[in-house]
C-alpha cells in the first residue's frame, strides 16, 4: 500500500474496503457506501471495477428495480415471438460471482431486500411472482450506494445492512482526496488465490466473539463477517494465518460500526494495560438530564452492565485491549456519530434537523411506481383463451394461412397493468413539547399512548413516530415504526426540560411527514403543546420571534393538507392554542391533564375522521 | 366458454414428446389436466444445509420444530427473534434430518402411495400397479414475501394453453409443500390475506382452487413455519393464535456458545461435505428418534389427572378457546413420544406450556411482563395450590 503523504485516511479506508470486497465479494457480503453522485463516487466505483477484473461482473442495479427484475422475468418480445414463455435472466443471475451495485435513494421494497438477503445468506433466492416460480442461484456481493441523508433505516434496509460486512463514508471527501486506486489488481488476484488457505486459530475467533459481545451486538452474523474480513486481510498481506492485527482490524471494520454500546470499564482495564497515552477518552456524549424508565432495554445490555466478563475475556483472549481502547478513544468520525446516537439508547439524527432549519424542506423524489407497468403474465393469461378464435378470425380476414399461427395474438383489451394497492396505512407523527417542568410526565404519557396505539393498530398497520422539542431544537426520539418492541426499546429514556422551540419541532415533524408521504403512507400530525413557544428557529430565546416562526412553520405543515390534531396541554384554555391549531389546519382538543388513554383516544378519534374523509 | 378444449390429435403427440403425464380423461371433460412440469427453470440443485444437530443452543426453537415434525397436527411454528439468530438455518436443517417420504412418482402433489385420504384425484383413480413409488427428501418450500397469489395457489399454465390449447393447472407453492414444510421468512411482512390463506389451507390439509376457469382440489398437508423479527412489526393477534407453537429466539450472550457457533459455521463454510459427514452420526440418531416417536405417538396415553391439569393451566393463564388446550396436549404427547415415555406427565405439560400458549395470551401493551414469565407465574401458583 503506497501512500502519498497527503493521502486522506478516509480514502485509504475506502480503497481498503474496495480491495476486501473484490477479494471475495460473497463471503463478506459487501459494503454500504455513503456518498452522493459525483467524482468521488465515480472514482471509487471505478477502482472497485478495476479490482474486480478477473473475479466477476459488476452489475449496476438501477433505481426503482423491483424484485422481479432481480430474480428474472418473462422476456416480452421473445415470448411474443416464440409463442411460449421465454425468460430473461434476472440481475442476480447476471451478477453471479461478481457484484451488484444498488443505488439506494429512498426506500427498498421488502421483497427486493428479501431476495438480496436470501442470495447473500445461501446463494439462492426463491421467486414466486411475475408468472415464474423456482429458485435462482447466485453468489455475488452487494454494494449499496447510500445517498440517503438520514440514519433511520427502514426494516428492509436493516435486513440488508446486517449482511454487509463493511461501511464507508465518502460524504466528507473532496474530489481532490479521491486519488484513485491504491491496490494493484495483481495484489488482489494473489490474495484471492491465497484466501482459501488462510487458517484462523481459536484465539482469534474468541477475540472476535468477545468483542462482538462487548459491543452489545446481537446479530451472530457480525462476528462471522468479521472473521471472513480478517481472512481477506491476512490474504491481502500475503499471509496464510490470521494474526491478532488482522483480527483487530477486522473488529474495527466490521464490529465497531455495529456497536450498540461501548465496553464497560475500559479505563480500569487500561490502567493495567500498556497504552497509557490513550487516556483522552471523550466523556460519554450527550449527558442530558434523562428519565430512565425501569425497564432494561434488552437482556444483552442488562447482562453487560451487571457483568463485565465479556470485556475481560476480550482482553485475555486476544490482548487487543490496547487497540480496542485506542479504537474507542478515537473512533472514525462516522462511527463516533453513530455511537453518540446509540450509546444512550436511541437513534438521534436530531442535529441534522437543525442544519435544515428555516428553509422549506426539499421534496423527495417521487416513486417511479406511479407509472403503470405492463404485467406480462396477466396479459398473456387474458389473451390465451381467445387464441384459437383469433387465429381463425385472422385466417378468415387475411387468408394469411397458418404461417403466423404460432404467435400470440394480443388485443388491446388483453393488456393488464400492475396495480399498486393504495396504502391506506398511516403514520402518526407525534410532536411533543418536552419543555418545562411537566415535560417528563407528558412524555411518559405520550409514550404510553404510542404503545397503546401500536398495539391497537395491528389491523390497520399504522406506524407511529415521535419527535420531541425542547431546549433549542427538536429530536426524533422514535423514527416511524409499527413495532411495539422497537418503540419500547427506543423510548426507554426520555429527556425533558428547557425552552419551547415549537417551530423547530414542527419542521422536524414536517420532514418526517414528507418522507412518510413519499413512501406511500399517509402522515397524521399530532402536536402536543401548550402553544407557547419561546425559542425561535435559530435557537434563541425570543418569545415574539418564536411565535412568528411557529406560525410560519404551522402554515407549511397546513399546506401539505395532512390531517392533524392539536392537543392543547396548557393548564387553562387559551386562544393561543386555538390559533395555532387553526394555522396548522388541525383539529383542536383541550387536554390539560393528558393520560396515555386520553391521548390515544383523541388520536384514534382523529384517525377515524381522517379515514372517513378520504 | 370452451374455446380451448384440447384438440385430440395435438394432445397425444405433443404430450408424448414432452414426456408428461396426461390426465385429461376423455370420459370426463370437466377433469382438468395438471402440469407435471414444475419449476421448469433452475432445477434446484439441493445444497447441503447446515446440520440441525450442529446448531449451538436455541433449544426452544429446535424442540418446537422437532415436536411439530413428530405430530404435524400440532400446527405451524412461529419463530420470532433478532436478526442473525439462525432461524432460517434451523428450519432448513430440520428438513434434512427428517426421514424421506414415499411418493407417487410424477405426481405434482407428491401423493402418498397408499393412503387414499391423502391422494389427489388422479392418484386415486390410477391403478396401483401402474404407479412407481419413490423416496424423496421432505420438501421445504420457500415462500418469498414478494410472492403473488397465482404462484402460491397455482394458476392456468399459460404455456400449455398457448402451445397446445390445453387447459392445464400449473400447481403453486401450496402443492409443492404437500407433505413437507412451507417456510416464510419475514412472515410479518407478508400480506395478511396470504397469511390467512396459508393458515386456512394448512388447517384443512386440502387446497381448493377456483380461478381463471379452473376448478381444482388437491391435498396440501404441510407444516407452516414462519419467522420474523419483531422489530419490523408484529403479526396480527388473529394470525398469531393460529400457529400451534411460537418461540422467541435471541442470540446467545454466552461467549463460549457464540465462539462455538462461529467455529462450526466457519468449518461448514470451508468444507460443507466434510462437516456434514462429521455430524452424520448425530443426524442419524436424531432421525431415528423422530421416526420412533412418530410410531409410538398414538400409543402415548394422557391420564385423566394430566388432562385436568392442562385444562386448569389454560384456564388460569386465560388463553382463549380450545385451540390452546388441544395444542398443549398434542405437544406434550409428542414430547412424551420423543422421550420414550408411555404417558404424558404434568411435568411435560409444563415444559411445552410456554411455546404452546405464550402467543395466545391477551397482551397489555403497558405491561412489560413477558408472556413466558406470566406462564411461569401461573404454573407456580397452580403448584402451590
Amino acid at each position: 500500500m503506497s501512500a502519498a503523504s497527503t493521502l486522506s485516511p478516509t480514502w485509504a479506508h475506502a480503497e481498503l474496503v474496495a480491495a476486501l470486497v473484490a477479494i471475495d465479494p460473497w463471503a463478506i457480503g459487501g459494503a454500504v457506501v455513503k456518498t452522493r453522485r459525483g467524482p468521488v463516487h465515480d472514482t471509487w466505483v471505478d477502482s472497485l471495477c478495476a479490482l474486480m477484473a478477473g473475479r466477476g461482473p459488476v452489475v449496476p442495479v438501477p433505481v426503482s428495480t423491483g424484485a422481479e427484475r432481480l430474480l428474472g422475468e418473462i422476456d416480452v418480445s421473445a415470448t411474443l415471438a416464440a409463442g411460449r414463455i421465454v425468460e430473461a435472466d434476472g440481475l442476480l443471475a447476471r451478477a453471479d460471482r461478481g457484484l451488484l451495485v444498488v443505488n439506494n435513494t429512498g426506500q427498498f421494497e421488502p421483497p427486493f431486500a428479501s431476495a438480496l438477503a436470501a442470495m447473500l445468506d445461501r446463494g439462492e433466492a426463491a421467486r414466486a411472482a411475475g408468472g415464474l416460480s423456482g429458485v435462482v442461484n447466485a453468489r455475488s456481493g452487494l454494494i449499496v450506494i447510500d445517498e440517503g441523508e438520514d440514519d433511520d433505516l427502514s426494516a428492509a434496509h436493516r435486513v440488508l445492512w446486517d449482511r454487509l460486512a463493511l461501511r464507508v463514508d465518502l460524504a466528507g471527501l473532496s474530489h481532490r482526496d479521491a486519488v484513485g486506486i491504491l491496490f494493484e489488481p495483481e495484489t488482489i488476484e494473489e490474495a484471492r488465490a491465497l484466501r482459501d488457505r488462510v487458517t484462523v486459530d481459536d484465539e482469534v475467533v474468541q477475540g472476535l466473539c468477545g468483542a462482538a459481545l462487548a459491543f452489545g451486538i446481537v446479530s451472530g452474523r457480525a462476528e462471522r463477517l468479521a472473521l471472513e474480513v480478517a481472512r481477506s486481510l491476512a490474504a491481502l498481506s500475503g499471509r496464510t494465518t490470521v494474526t491478532k492485527e488482522d483480527a483487530t482490524r477486522a473488529a474495527q471494520l466490521v464490529l465497531l460500526p455495529r456497536a450498540e454500546q461501548m465496553p464497560q470499564s475500559q479505563s480500569s482495564e487500561m490502567d493495567e494495560g500498556e497504552a497509557p497515552e490513550e487516556e483522552e477518552v471523550d466523556p460519554p456524549p450527550d449527558q442530558e438530564p434523562a428519565v430512565t424508565e425501569d425497564q432494561p432495554p434488552t437482556e444483552m445490555e442488562n447482562e453487560q452492565s451487571s457483568d463485565r466478563a465479556p470485556d475481560e475475556v476480550v482482553v485475555e483472549a486476544l490482548a487487543i485491549d490496547a487497540d480496542l481502547a485506542a479504537l474507542i478513544a478515537a473512533p472514525p468520525a462516522d462511527v463516533a456519530r453513530r455511537m453518540g446516537a446509540s450509546a444512550d439508547g436511541g437513534r438521534r439524527p436530531g442535529a441534522r434537523v437543525g442544519q435544515n432549519r428555516g428553509k422549506p424542506i426539499g421534496v423527495m423524489r417521487p416513486r417511479s411506481l406511479g407509472q403503470s407497468r405492463l404485467n406480462i403474465a396477466a396479459t398473456l393469461r387474458a389473451a390465451v383463451p381467445w387464441q384459437r378464435l383469433r387465429r381463425l378470425q385472422d385466417a378468415a380476414d387475411l387468408a394469411g394461412g397458418p404461417a403466423q399461427s404460432r404467435r400470440i395474438i394480443v388485443h388491446p383489451d388483453d393488456l393488464r397493468i400492475s396495480r399498486y394497492r393504495e396504502q391506506e396505512s398511516q403514520t402518526i407523527i407525534f410532536l411533543v413539547d418536552a419543555s418545562g417542568s411537566t415535560a417528563l410526565t407528558r412524555l411518559a404519557e405520550t409514550k404510553g399512548a404510542v404503545e397503546l396505539l401500536l398495539s391497537e393498530s395491528y389491523r390497520r398497520r399504522d406506524e407511529v413516530a415521535l419527535v420531541s422539542f425542547r431546549g433549542t431544537g427538536a429530536e426524533i426520539l422514535l423514527p416511524p415504526t409499527r413495532s411495539l418492541v422497537r418503540a419500547k426499546r427506543q423510548l426507554a429514556r426520555l429527556p425533558g426540560g428547557g425552552g419551547t422551540p415549537l417551530a423547530s419541532g414542527l419542521l422536524a415533524g414536517l420532514e418526517i411527514g414528507v418522507r412518510v408521504e413519499a413512501s406511500g403512507r399517509r402522515p397524521v400530525f399530532v402536536v402536543m403543546s401548550d402553544g407557547r413557544p419561546n425559542i425561535d428557529l435559530t435557537g434563541e430565546a425570543h418569545r415574539a420571534r418564536a411565535r412568528d416562526d411557529a406560525l410560519k412553520a404551522a402554515r407549511l405543515v397546513q399546506a401539505r393538507g395532512w390531517s392533524s390534531l392539536f392537543l392543547d396541554v396548557s393548564v387553562r384554555r387559551s386562544e393561543r392554542g386555538e390559533e395555532l391549531a387553526n394555522k396548522l389546519g388541525a383539529r383542536y382538543a383541550f387536554l390539560p391533564r393528558p393520560t396515555s388513554r386520553s391521548v390515544a383516544d383523541s388520536v384514534a378519534g382523529a384517525l377515524v375522521s381522517a379515514s372517513a374523509r378520504s | 366458454m370452451d374455446t380451448f378444449e384440447p384438440e385430440p390429435s395435438l394432445r397425444s403427440d405433443e404430450t408424448e414428446r414432452r414426456g408428461d403425464h396426461e390426465f385429461t380423461a376423455d370420459s370426463n371433460p370437466q377433469l382438468l389436466s395438471v402440469s407435471r412440469r414444475m419449476n421448469h427453470t433452475n432445477k434446484a440443485r439441493k445444497p447441503i444445509s447446515f446440520p440441525f444437530s450442529a446448531i449451538v443452543g436455541q433449544d426452544d426453537m429446535k424442540n418446537a420444530l422437532v415436536l411439530a415434525s413428530i405430530d404435524p397436527t400440532i400446527g405451524g411454528v412461529l419463530v420470532m427473534g433478532d436478526r442473525g439468530t439462525g432461524k432460517s438455518t434451523c428450519v432448513r436443517g430440520l428438513a434434512a434430518v427428517l426421514p424421506t417420504v414415499a411418493i407417487v412418482e410424477g405426481c405434482p402433489y407428491a401423493c402418498h402411495p397408499t393412503d387414499w385420504d391423502q391422494q389427489c384425484s388422479e392418484c386415486r383413480e390410477a391403478p396401483a400397479e401402474k404407479q412407481t413409488v419413490r423416496d424423496v427428501p421432505v420438501p421445504v418450500v420457500d415462500l418469498p414475501i414478494g410472492a403473488t397469489e397465482d404462484r402460491v395457489v397455482g394458476s392456468l399454465d399459460i404455456e400449455q394453453a398457448l402451445l397446445f390449447g390445453k387447459k392445464r393447472f400449473e400447481p403453486g407453492l401450496l402443492a409443492k409443500a404437500n407433505r413437507g414444510f412451507l417456510y416464510i421468512d419475514e412472515i410479518n411482512l407478508l400480506d395478511d390475506h396470504l397469511v390467512d390463506l396459508l393458515l386456512d389451507v394448512a388447517a384443512s390439509g386440502e387446497h381448493v382452487v377456483e380461478r381463471e376457469g379452473l376448478s381444482v382440489r388437491h391435498p396440501a398437508r404441510f407444516v407452516l413455519i414462519g419467522s420474523g423479527n419483531p422489530e419490523e412489526g408484529e403479526l396480527r393477534p388473529q394470525l398469531l393464535d393460529r400457529f400451534g407453537l411460537s418461540v422467541d429466539v435471541t442470540s446467545p450472550t454466552d461467549l463460549a456458545q457464540r465462539v462455538e457457533a462461529v467455529k462450526r459455521r466457519d468449518a461448514f463454510d470451508r468444507d460443507k461435505a466434510a462437516f456434514a459427514e462429521q455430524w452424520q452420526a448425530d443426524e442419524t440418531s436424531l432421525r431415528e428418534r423422530i421416526v420412533t416417536a412418530r410410531e409410538r405417538l398414538d400409543a402415548v396415553e394422557v391420564p385423566d389427572d394430566v388432562l385436568e391439569y392442562a385444562a386448569r393451566l389454560c384456564l388460569a393463564i386465560g388463553s382463549d378457546g380450545l385451540r390452546g388446550e388441544l395444542t398443549l396436549l398434542r405437544s406434550a404427547r409428542a414430547l412424551a413420544a420423543y422421550e420414550g415415555a408411555s404417558a404424558v406427565t404434568a411435568e411435560m405439560i409444563r415444559r411445552v406450556a410456554p411455546m404452546t400458549l405464550c402467543h395466545r395470551l391477551r397482551k397489555d401493551p403497558l405491561d412489560d411482563t413477558s408472556s413466558n414469565a406470566r406462564i411461569a407465574r401461573v404454573i407456580d401458583e397452580l403448584a402451590s395450590e
